[in-house]
This record gives structure tokens, sequence and C-alpha cells, in this order.
């Protein structure tokens, strides 16, 4: 299955977009002038953040039913502002939402549910003092503040395991190609996510094969949810074979712990062993009877369907709010087929 | 209605218009620090609390998979060859699909099943004039496809097929009677035959579509009568396929019309310096046109008088494609390579695509192998005809008997025609090594 572009929605890939097209500055010589733009940098998003609080309300206050007569400069106006007080996560989630008005039943839900936890993250930062180290971390990280690369490798001890490559999402928008490789380690079970960026026309990151092993250390970046990593070092490629698929409710259970920690996660990896039904949507079914839908977006999943025969099958893919997007099925023989 | 539902719905009026509406899910917690003013940000407030409790506290949902399709006893293809399947049908060699669903059937190996869903969409896609793929993707499809085809409407194809019975012959479409008429030819050659027979006072182009059936298959020198009969048929289209399948046909009397005339047209000179040391091939084109040689197909072009040079090449061409490629071995006395090897340079281009047509229609290897690594040693390239001939020859001879190289003049640069047939041979050779079993 070909992904479709969509929308690069999470803070931390906005960070590194905005890296790609602007290289990284050099680490200041000075500083106390380092410590002074910090500082202006926090006023400025603090001030910033204010205003998409007025924003929210205002529509809040005014109704959403007129976002489906809204143009995409609605959105883009506030984002445009967000850009300017340097929270370009925030932007990008807030261009994400003119779409939403137009995306069938169920938008004004949906609407409301992104300007609630917009909100919610502006509340978070304006007390961010009184919360936890790694939650303020999830949250800065979410508005668009970044962390250099380097500093994270420095940072975190690494994880050494047999990461398993599970599947790989292409997205794209504007000028930039994203690419997300979800990773889960053979010996602990951890899950890590690894983002890449690419201009338009040049090539993506392709060191990792799905479906297929890699020893490798990894050191992940500090949050509620530590999920987004980074490869320190490579030791050994393997085969792999498929990975273990478990039961619907445990990735339920699973995404509900890591929500509980982190609740502006929206894309959680799920490694299900399950049956593709078609009735009455496109979805998948557990031995146990519990079912989620796929992702609408997602198309009609129609090589999913091909290869598992009415059968079960081991699925890897990404759990969202509206539903799980397939991305990797291993055959009867365990190999990875992208789907 | 679900205090997510009021809540929802309080949002879509505004606070302006609309109160907050409570939250009392049992089990959420009280908000420390006090509760809002601004009865926008206690709506957000809560929106915002009930989002994440209704994400996390998701319930899985119901579904019903449709029944296991049954196992198929054919082993999947290897994965290369899988993965060469997914190449092609993303665009890559597209005409080559069917010589890979033929060489899986042929080998009993099936197509990977995550594949089926884009070889069923491409399979559909085809005009039901030419049904090879749709056939052919069902076949390399096994058990796996028709339960596919049980789930979605667009392939029903797949099952239609093996379900087609006589009364698809007598009450279905063009293209069913065709899937019938081709499993029945399949089945039982005879039987096919026999029906076609009976069947000759259909319109045109069912008789069009009868010939094209058999064109499909195995001739014998049983379909002769029917075939020669065909050759006096009202409509041009019958007669020129009737004449193309006996051009085919090892043995009939057309084949030895078209010898004779052939024989007429092409000799050897011996050369003076030795046995077989510069003999040369001199052609006289046939400089007179008559009703048997139109009974047998072979027209001049645009109808003009065959006493034009240009007329009577293409005569000589058309007589070339069609008589049997033994007449050459037999009065030369020589081998195709040979034969192949005295081409001469200013009719070489006609020679070869004479030639040519004739070893893809008559299936003969051995000449399309000599005829190929003729080529491809730098050949008659040049002209339009050539690249042509060479570009259809390319995709039918046998390329692991062929050469896949060029011989030609090495360091200067490959003719385009020759660079694109080594790529076809080099394709397709790995194509069916693939799908070795």
């Amino acid at each position: 299955m070909s992904v479709p572009p969509a929308r690069v929605s999470s803070v931390a890939e906005r960070w590194d977009r905005e890296r790609v097209l602007a290289r990284e500055p050099a680490r200041p010589k000075d500083p106390r002038a380092a410590a002074r733009r910090a500082q202006q940098r926090e006023t400025r998003v603090a001030s910033g953040l204010a205003e998409l609080d007025r924003w929210l309300c205002d529509q809040a206050r005014q109704g959403l039913a007129a976002s489906q007569q809204a143009g995409y400069g609605h959105w883009d106006d506030i984002a445009a502002r967000m850009v300017d007080a340097q929270a370009p996560g925030l932007a990008e989630r807030l261009r994400a939402l003119a779409s939403v008005p137009h995306s069938g039943a169920g938008w004004d839900g949906r609407l409301l549910e992104e300007y609630a936890l917009l909100h919610l993250l502006v509340v978070a930062y304006r007390r961010r003092d009184e919360l936890p180290a790694a939650l303020r971390e999830t949250i800065r990280s979410r508005i668009g503040f970044s962390l250099r690369q380097a500093d994270v490798l420095a940072g975190g001890p690494p994880v050494r395991d047999h990461w398993q490559v599970l599947a790989r999402r292409d997205l794209e928008q504007d000028r930039i190609r994203a690419r997300r490789t979800w990773l889960r380690g053979r010996k602990a079970g951890r899950d890590a996510l690894l983002l890449s960026f690419a201009a338009t026309g040049q090539s993506l990151d392709d060191s990792l094969t799905v479906g297929t092993d890699a020893d490798a250390d990894l050191v992940f970046y500090p949050g509620a949810v530590p999920l987004r990593a980074v490869v320190l070092a490579r030791h050994d490629d393997s085969d792999g074979g498929p990975p273990d698929g478990g039961p619907v409710a445990g990735l339920l259970a699973g995404y509900a712990a890591a929500l509980a920690a982190d609740p502006w996660l929206d894309s959680w990896p799920a490694v299900l062993e399950v049956t593709p039904a078609r009735a009455p949507a496109p979805a998948v079914r557990d031995t146990d009877g519990d079912a989620l839908p796929l992702h609408p977006g997602a198309g009609d999943c129609w090589p999913l369907f091909a290869l598992s025969g009415g059968r079960p099958v081991t699925l890897a893919g990404e759990w969202t709010p509206r539903g799980l997007w397939p991305l990797t099925a291993w055959d009867e023989g365990g190999r990875a087929v992208t789907l | 209605m679900s205090t997510w539902q009021d809540l929802v719905t309080a949002s879509l009026i505004g606070t302006e218009r609309a109160g907050v509406p409570a939250v009392a899910d049992p089990g959420l917690p009280v908000r420390a620090g006090g509760v809002p003013d601004d009865p926008a940000a206690l709506l957000l407030d809560r929106a915002a609390l009930l989002t994440v409790a209704r994400r996390g506290g998701r319930p899985a949902g119901q579904a019903e998979p449709p029944p296991a399709a049954e196992p198929d006893p054919a082993p999947a293809a290897s994965p290369a060859a899988g993965r060469r399947l997914a190449r092609m049908l993303g665009g890559e060699h597209p005409d080559l699909l069917a010589e890979w669903l033929t060489a899986a059937v042929a080998r009993d190996r099936r197509a990977p099943d995550h594949l089926l869903p884009a070889l069923l969409d491409r399979a559909r896609r085809t005009p039901p004039s030419g049904p090879e793929l749709r056939l052919l993707s069902a076949q390399a499809g096994g058990s796996r496809a028709r339960w596919l085809a049980g789930l979605n409407p667009d392939w029903t194809f797949v099952t239609a097929q093996a379900q087609a019975d006589e009364n698809a012959w007598r009450l279905g479409s063009t293209s069913q009677r065709r899937d019938y008429l081709t499993l029945l030819r399949a089945r039982d050659p005879a039987g096919a035959r026999d029906l076609v027979t009976r069947s000759w006072e259909a319109a045109a182009p069912e008789r069009v579509m009868f010939l094209s059936v058999l064109a499909d298959a195995d001739l014998s020198l049983a379909d002769e009568p029917l075939l020669e009969a065909a050759l006096d048929d009202d409509n041009t289209q019958v007669r020129s396929w009737a004449a193309h399948l006996l051009s085919r046909l090892p043995g009939s009397a057309l084949g030895r019309r078209m010898a004779q005339r052939a024989r007429g047209c092409v000799r050897i000179d011996p050369g003076v310096l030795g046995p077989h040391l510069g003999d040369q091939l001199v052609m006289s084109p046939p400089d007179q046109w008559d009703m048997a040689m139109r009974r047998d197909g072979l027209l001049p072009r645009g109808g003009g008088s065959p006493q034009q040079l240009d007329d009577r090449t293409h005569l000589l061409l058309e007589i070339l494609a069609r008589a049997p490629l033994c007449t050459w071995t037999r009065e030369f006395g020589r081998t195709a390579e040979q034969i192949v090897g005295l081409l001469p340079g200013p009719w070489a281009p006609v020679l070869f695509t004479g030639w040519s047509r004739a070893a893809m229609t008559q299936r003969d290897q051995e000449w399309m192998i000599a005829l190929i690594n003729w080529a491809l040693a730098g050949g008659p390239t040049g002209t339009r005809l050539g690249a042509e001939t060479l570009r259809r020859h390319a995709r039918r001879v046998d390329p692991a008997r062929s050469a896949r190289e060029t011989t030609a003049s090495p360091g200067a640069e490959i003719p385009p025609p020759i660079r694109d047939a080594i790529r076809v041979l080099r394709f397709r050779y790995d194509m069916l090594k693939e799908l070795e079993p």
C-alpha cells in the first residue's frame, strides 16, 4: 500500500523540518548571550501562547459551526503568528486543522478535541513550574523548542537491544518529507520511534530495512513517554523474523497508560495478531473478539486482506484516535510485507 | 446523550449563546486551582479532560471477518519473483506481465497474496478483447484470488471464468462467450472447433473472436479445413486472421503456397572465393499480384500498383513473414545461423523483419535466436522497421539461449534499440530464472 502524503503533525517533526530548511546554528560562543536569547525566546513563546489561548477561547465563544465556511486562511493566520512567536510546533498543529471541517461526519468533535488539546498545552506551559521535569520536556517539544541531536546523544544513557524494524511511514508536506520508523527491542520490549527528514528530491534515510533486526545503541529524547530516539551506534544486523503480535486489549491498555503521562500522544506503535474484517467497516479483530477500526485515510487495505485470506496475521502499524493505520504484515513465510 | 456530545453541541453553538455542560463522569480528577471565569476556557478545559479520557478509555469494537480462504496447494513464487512482480505492477516493463504469469502458472507457482489486489485491478482494466491477462491472473492467483473475488465485485471475472457453461455460450456477452470458448479449447480442442464450425453464422466480430481464441492455443492440422474455408470469408478481418493462423500451422497448404512464392524471391549466388566463401543472397521481389495471393492474405500496401518498388518490397516482406522457415534451411542446405549470416546490406531490414515475423508466428526458437544474435551484433536497427522488429523480437525469444550483450564495435556508443533489447532480454532472463522451482 502506498502511503498518501499526509500532514506532518507532531511537534518534534516540525522542529526538524525547520532545521532542514535552515541549517542548525552553530553552538553559541558566549554563554551569557545565549542565556539572554533563551530568556527572550521564553518571553515570546509565552506571549504567543497567551494570544493562542485568546484565539481558542474566541472560537469556543463564537461557536465552531462557522468553521465549515472558513477558508484555510482562518488557521494559517494564527499559525503564522505562532511561527513569529517561535512556537513552530503549535503552528504545525494549527495548519493541520484546516482540513478537519471537511473530514466527514464527526468533524465537529474532532475539531473540538484539537482545540481542547491546544488549550491544554497552553495551560500546561503556563503552569510548567508545577510539573515534573519529564512532562515539562514533552510540553516544550510539542510547542517547538528544539533539542540539538548532539545534546540528546550526550544526555541520555544508550539503550542497547536487538531492535526489530517494525514499520515505516513516510509523510510529506510542503517541501519536506518525513520518515517515521518504528522499532521494538526484542529483548526488553521497549518501543522507539526514529524520525528522519529530507527536502523533496533528496532521499530519506534508508539504513534500516523493515523486517530486519538491528543490534544498536539508541538514545531516547527526554519526555514523559520517551519514544523518540536517535541511533548512537550500530553493531550488527540480522534477519529478524516476525515480532510477537499481541491482543487488542493489550494495545489499548498500553496506549491508555501512555496517554496518562502524555495526553497529546496521538500515534502509538501497534503490533497485533489479528484477522482483518470488512463488516461493518474495515477493521481488525483478535482471537478474543476485540476489534479496532482501520484508519479511514488508510484506504481499503486490500493487500492486507489478500495477505490474511481470512486468517490471523501479525500486523504492525500506528494506533491513532481515528483508527489503526496498517503498515507492515508478515506472510506465511515470516517475511515482512510493506502494506 | 453523552456528556461529550453535549460539549460538542455547546461548542458548535458557542458559549455566547449556550451554557457549558458539566462533566460528571465518575473517576475523573477534580481540577486543582479553581475554575476559570471565562465560560469558553471552561468549555475547553472540560473538553480536554474528556478527550483524553475518551481516547484512553476507548473500548474495543466488534467486527466479523469473512470466512477463511481455502488453502492453496501450489507453493508461492520466490521472494525475488514476488518483488519483480511488484515492480512490474508498479510500471516497470508492464508488457511482460503476461509472461511472468504464464511462467508462474506453467511452473505451478502462485503470485504472492498481497500483490493479488494490484494484479486483479490491472487485469480488470484490460479490454475484454484481450482476456489473456484476466485468465492468467485468475490462474496465478489460485484459491486466494477466488476468495478475494467473493469480497470485491470488481474482481468477479476471476470466478466468472470458472463458472462459464453452456448458458454462458448461448446467453452471455461476447466476453463471456469468449471465456467459455477459451476454456473449452483448452479442455477439448475438437469440441471447441466443432462449436465454432456450428456457430459460423454469427456476426463478423464474433467470427473474429472465434479465430482469436484459436490463436491463443495450439493449432493442429485438424483445424485446417475450418481455417481454409475462412480464407473465403466476406469479412477482411476474418480472412486476415485465418491467413495468419494457417501460416502458423506446420504443414498447411497455405504454408506450401507461400513457400513456393518465397522460393522465387530469394536465392543464393555461390561465391567465387571457394565453397561458401563470398556467397550472397539475391533478392527478386514478386512483380505481380493476383487473386490467389489476395486469398492468402497478401495485400499490396494501400491498394497501390504492385509495380512500384515499395509495394513489391512490401509484398516480399509479407511472403517472407508467412512462408515456413524450413523452406530456407531445406532449400539452401544451411542452418538458420548460416543463412542469417548472409544477410545483404540494403535488403537486410526487409529480410530481418520478414524472417523475424515468421519466426515469432511459427515460434521457431532456432531462427529467433539466430536473428536476434545477428541484430544485437549491430544489425539493421538504424531503420524504423528493423528497430521495431528487434523490440518485438526481444520480448519473444528465449532469453536463456540468446545473447544478452552486443558484440558490435566495443567502445562505441550502443544504438538505443540494441540497448533497449538487451535490457529487456536481461530482465526476462532474470525473471524466468527467479520463477524456476
